[in-house]
């Protein structure tokens, strides 16, 4: 069977270990006898297929060789999503790339998975089109990488998460049948939305396009500290609706640190700041200006320059470039209550304070009420027990938001011991059904979304985080007294 | 306001700086033909990371080297990059890396050679260096190494290559109707050093830069033109750095020239035969994104009657490779072609009859490549089309 496929897949092919390394990790770093230690990311061999009939060839011989499947696109998360805990086979999908329909009447394009955000966005502008929403890695982020994690990000506030604006989908099942599934259907699009690519390999999307809008405009504000910004925020979700498109946090940490590196100005590098961006038509923009303007008046806010305020929102794919001030970091993101949003950062100053570390905050307000928060610490992954210990922080921040009713972003591996929180018991019993229901041998993405592996399992793995958390506090107490001598 | 530009401070650093995030992956024109992550940016700066930050030499394969090299320097990384990396300038100091390690391929090293041995990237004699110049009605203009004040700089491919030789005719024609008096280095033209910085041996052409820049002098050249945008880039960035000085006389790329030729109305358009001519441009990596020449061909094409442009969906910044960068052409041609054949197929999307661009190395890779594909496509330099008014 496997010589079949490699004789269909030819160069599309590879088993060389040269190769193979290359698909063993995402964005995180992570030292590798820590994730040899847990799960074996090493796939045994790597498909790239150019269409559903292809990847539909694989999974019958996955099935029969009871070979593990992970479907690999952007892999610019960050848990682990797409990387292989058991070996097995990679499907590396970045080659169904392309717009297959687009229809201007019906406000619809019907898109292969592995076409980036940035992809799509460029085929539809010069047709007058654009995405509803995307996520702030749109340059690497595909279509289906994102509809099979969390979906929030840039005009989610308008638009919802992605899954609202998908109206089909073609998968191929892990019985090898290639299925075109709609909102309705048995089963439905949205089992597969956020599912980690456990339940099969979406192979085409259909999704919801608009207008480009006749005009935007872009705002700055400053403030002293979060809680007027994260007022200002909540102001404009309540008197901006329709033309609302973007409301970004950074933290005065955060902007400070970019600032250290002239990566801002000095404003608004020495402050908390607020994105405020809108479209519409002209007149809705003035509108929706005169009500800001009133908004910042009322909180005693600062309004910056609008060229600044354009530059932050030009930089919006670029929140990585904080790392040219820390070329390690660590963090947490969290799905947060608004309303929650000033509590857990004074919390997490107090947490960064006690362990001696700077917390760097940015946020994105996804929806009228939700906040997706991330919060980064510098670390040093050269000092790998020590980088072990800085681990421990991400599960105190991940407690923090718990605590208060927010949920850890994404599960993919690394996040599975948090599944429990992220959802209700209800909830992962139907998940798990489903899970046992499509896939029953478990070859799809195994050990990811629904259940921890053993060590990752709570109980061991808070003992495990606490233990490094204590041996870290060790390591902050003799930095500090260093500090003093 | 904030700072944008790119940044390197070693390799070892930046490898540590990159995210890994991919960004990068999908406007590699080297990754978007092989498809294998090995092959993306990210993937090279990962292994990077392995040989550089946690010194594992053994990391550095000759499979990884094959890689570090189907590089063509086109700069859409860097572009892309959200850690502000220089991502060119890492691939050149990777190369740099390779060399003194002495793992560097065959044909890099007989480049070298030869560049070094004869002054030259071709396997002639520098002493035929103006052949090319046979063809002009008193190509004894030349051969005397006269002075004027400005002075063109031919570069290698357009003094030794039969297939781009009407470029430089194009363009000294184009001057002498704009009443220009020109000269060259005649055979004391050495090669600007590009292909050294591009195999990794930047030391190696601090002598050819003297050597240069001492002629320019000697011969009281006041405005250096080149046709080339990687002679351009040499001598506009690296020269100076080489040589640790400023250079004391003007570079400009061809297209500049002719801009302010046109702006300065020293171009007789009188007896200029209207060409009708839908034509498509295409960026030079080393004159657009590594040089940020964008605007100075533009102005040209729109000004040389009857010719109307159409962009390419991928142009400016975000141009495609024409796949001839970075030595690739070396060490893999079929990577070259595949990549060439790419921007053929946008071109003929344009449905304009001329494919133009201002490198005689773009000329090649894409003339090649439309022959390839059949394509109804005719490829010229800038230089060309403008002359073939006055033809
Ligand atoms: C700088 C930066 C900014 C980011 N911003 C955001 C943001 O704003 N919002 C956000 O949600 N995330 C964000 N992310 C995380 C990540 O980039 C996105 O979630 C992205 O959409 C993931 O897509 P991908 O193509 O990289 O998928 P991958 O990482 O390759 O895969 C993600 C998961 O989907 C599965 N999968 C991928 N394709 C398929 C398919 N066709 N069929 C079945 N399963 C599949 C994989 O197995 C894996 O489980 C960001 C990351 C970075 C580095």
């Amino acid at each position: 069977m496997l010589n079949e496929l490699k004789e269909v897949f030819g160069a599309r092919y590879t088993d060389s270990p040269f190769e193979r390394r290359f698909y063993s990790r995402d964005v995180a770093y992570l030292p590798e006898f820590l994730i040899s230690l847990l799960s074996n990311p090493l796939p045994d061999m790597v498909f790239r297929p150019l269409n559903a009939e292809e990847v539909s060839r694989i999974i019958p011989f996955a099935t029969v060789e009871n070979l593990a499947v992970t479907p690999r696109a952007g892999a610019s998360t960050a848990l682990g999503n797409s990387v292989p805990t058991r070996g097995g086979i990679v499907l590396d999908l970045n080659a169904l790339k392309g717009v297959v329909r687009f229809s201007a009447s019906e406000e619809k394009v019907r898109v292969l998975p592995g076409t980036t955000w940035a992809e799509l966005d460029s085929y539809l502008r010069p047709r007058g089109y654009t995405v509803c929403a995307y996520p702030t890695s749109a340059f690497v982020a595909t279509i289906g990488g994102w509809f099979s994690v969390g979906g929030y990000g840039i005009g989610s506030i308008e638009h919802g998460p992605l899954v609202n604006q998908v109206s089909s989908l073609e998968v191929v099942l892990p019985s090898g049948e290639i299925r075109r599934l709609t909102q309705e259907s048995e089963p439905p699009l949205q089992w597969f939305a956020g599912t980690d690519g456990t339940l099969g390999v979406i192979t085409e999307l259909e999704l919801k396009v608009r207008p480009v809008p006749e005009a935007m405009s872009h705002f700055l504000l400053v403030g002293k500290d979060p809680a007027g910004l994260i007022q200002a925020a909540q102001d404009c979700l309540a008197g901006m609706q329709g033309i609302l498109h973007n409301l970004h946090y950074n933290s005065k940490a955060f902007n400070q640190a970019l600032k250290s590196k002239g990566l801002v100005g000095s404003e608004p590098g020495n402050y908390h700041s607020l994105s405020v961006d809108l479209e519409g038509t002209r007149t809705q923009l003035d509108q929706g200006e005169a009500v800001l303007q009133s908004i910042v008046t009322r909180l005693g806010l600062r309004l910056l320059d609008s060229e600044t305020a354009r530059e932050e929102w030009e930089n919006r794919f670029q929140s990585l470039r904080v790392m040219r001030v820390h070329p390690c970091l660590l963090g947490g993101e969290l799905l947060l209550p608004l309303n929650s949003l000033n509590q857990y950062l004074e919390q997490l100053e107090n947490l960064g304070r006690r362990a001696g570390v700077e917390m760097l905050t940015y946020g994105h307000i996804v929806s009228p009420d939700k906040v997706l928060v991330m919060s980064l610490y510098p670390a040093d992954e050269r000092r790998t027990f020590r980088y072990l210990c800085d681990t421990s922080l991400i599960m105190e921040i991940y407690r923090l938001g718990i605590k208060l009713d927010g949920v850890p972003y994404l599960v993919g591996f690394w996040n599975t011991p948090y599944v429990k929180d992220i959802y209700n018991s209800e909830r992962l019993a139907e998940l798990k059904r489903r899970k046992t229901l499509l896939d029953p041998k478990g070859i799809m993405n195994p050990s990811k979304a629904y259940r921890p592996p053993l060590l990752l399992r709570p109980a061991l793995f808070t003992l495990g985080m606490k233990t490094l958390g204590m041996v870290r506090q060790i390591f902050t107490k003799e930095a500090n007294r260093h500090e003093q001598q | 306001m904030s700072s944008n530009k790119p940044v390197f401070q070693g390799l070892a650093e930046e490898a540590r700086i990159c995210a890994s995030c991919g960004s990068c992956r999908p406007v590699c024109p080297v990754y978007t033909e092989l498809g294998w992550e090995s092959a993306a940016p990210r993937g090279r700066i990962t292994l990077a990371r392995k040989i550089f930050v946690d010194c594992e030499e053994d990391a550095l394969s000759g499979r990884y080297i094959n890689r570090a090299l189907q590089c063509t320097l086109c700069s859409n990384c860097r572009e892309v990059c959200p850690t502000r990396i220089d991502t060119r300038e890492l691939w050149l100091v990777l190369r740099q890396a390779i060399a003194a390690r002495g793992k560097s391929p065959e044909a890099f090293a007989k480049l070298v050679e030869n560049i070094l041995q004869n002054k030259n990237i071709s396997a002639a004699s520098n002493a035929s260096r103006l052949d090319w110049a046979e063809e002009l009605d008193d190509p004894e203009i030349f051969t005397t190494s006269e002075s004027a004040e400005v002075g063109y700089f031919v570069g290698c491919l357009a003094s030794f290559y039969p297939m781009v030789a009407e470029i430089p005719l194009s363009l000294v024609r184009i001057m002498d109707k704009a009443n220009i008096k020109v000269t060259t280095l005649g055979t004391d033209e050495w090669c600007c050093g590009f292909p050294l910085l591009g195999a990794g041996y930047p030391e190696e052409t601090r002598a050819l830069a003297e050597h240069n820049v001492k002629r320019i002098q000697e011969q009281g050249i006041k405005s250096l033109v080149t046709g080339c945008p990687s002679c351009y880039h040499t001598w506009k960035q690296h020269y100076p750095k080489v040589l640790g000085k400023p250079l004391e006389f003007r570079v400009f790329h061809a297209t500049q020239f002719l801009a302010h030729l046109i702006e300065d109305g020293k171009l007789d358009w009188s007896d200029f035969e209207e060409l009708d001519e839908v034509v498509t441009y295409h960026d030079p990596c080393d004159l657009g994104r590594n040089s940020g020449i964008y605007d100075a061909p533009r102005e040209v094409l729109k000004n040389i009657p009857g010719v109307t442009l159409v962009e390419m969906e991928h142009n400016r910044e975000h141009a495609l490779c024409c796949g001839g960068g970075g030595n690739v052409q070396a060490v893999d041609p079929g990577l070259t072609a595949a990549i060439a054949d790419r921007r053929i197929e946008e071109a003929v999307r344009t449905e304009a009859s001329i494919l133009v661009t201002a490198c005689q190395q773009c000329v090649q890779v894409l003339t090649e490549a439309t022959r390839r594909n059949k394509a109804k496509l005719r490829v010229m330099d800038i230089n060309q089309l403008l002359w073939m008014g006055w033809e």
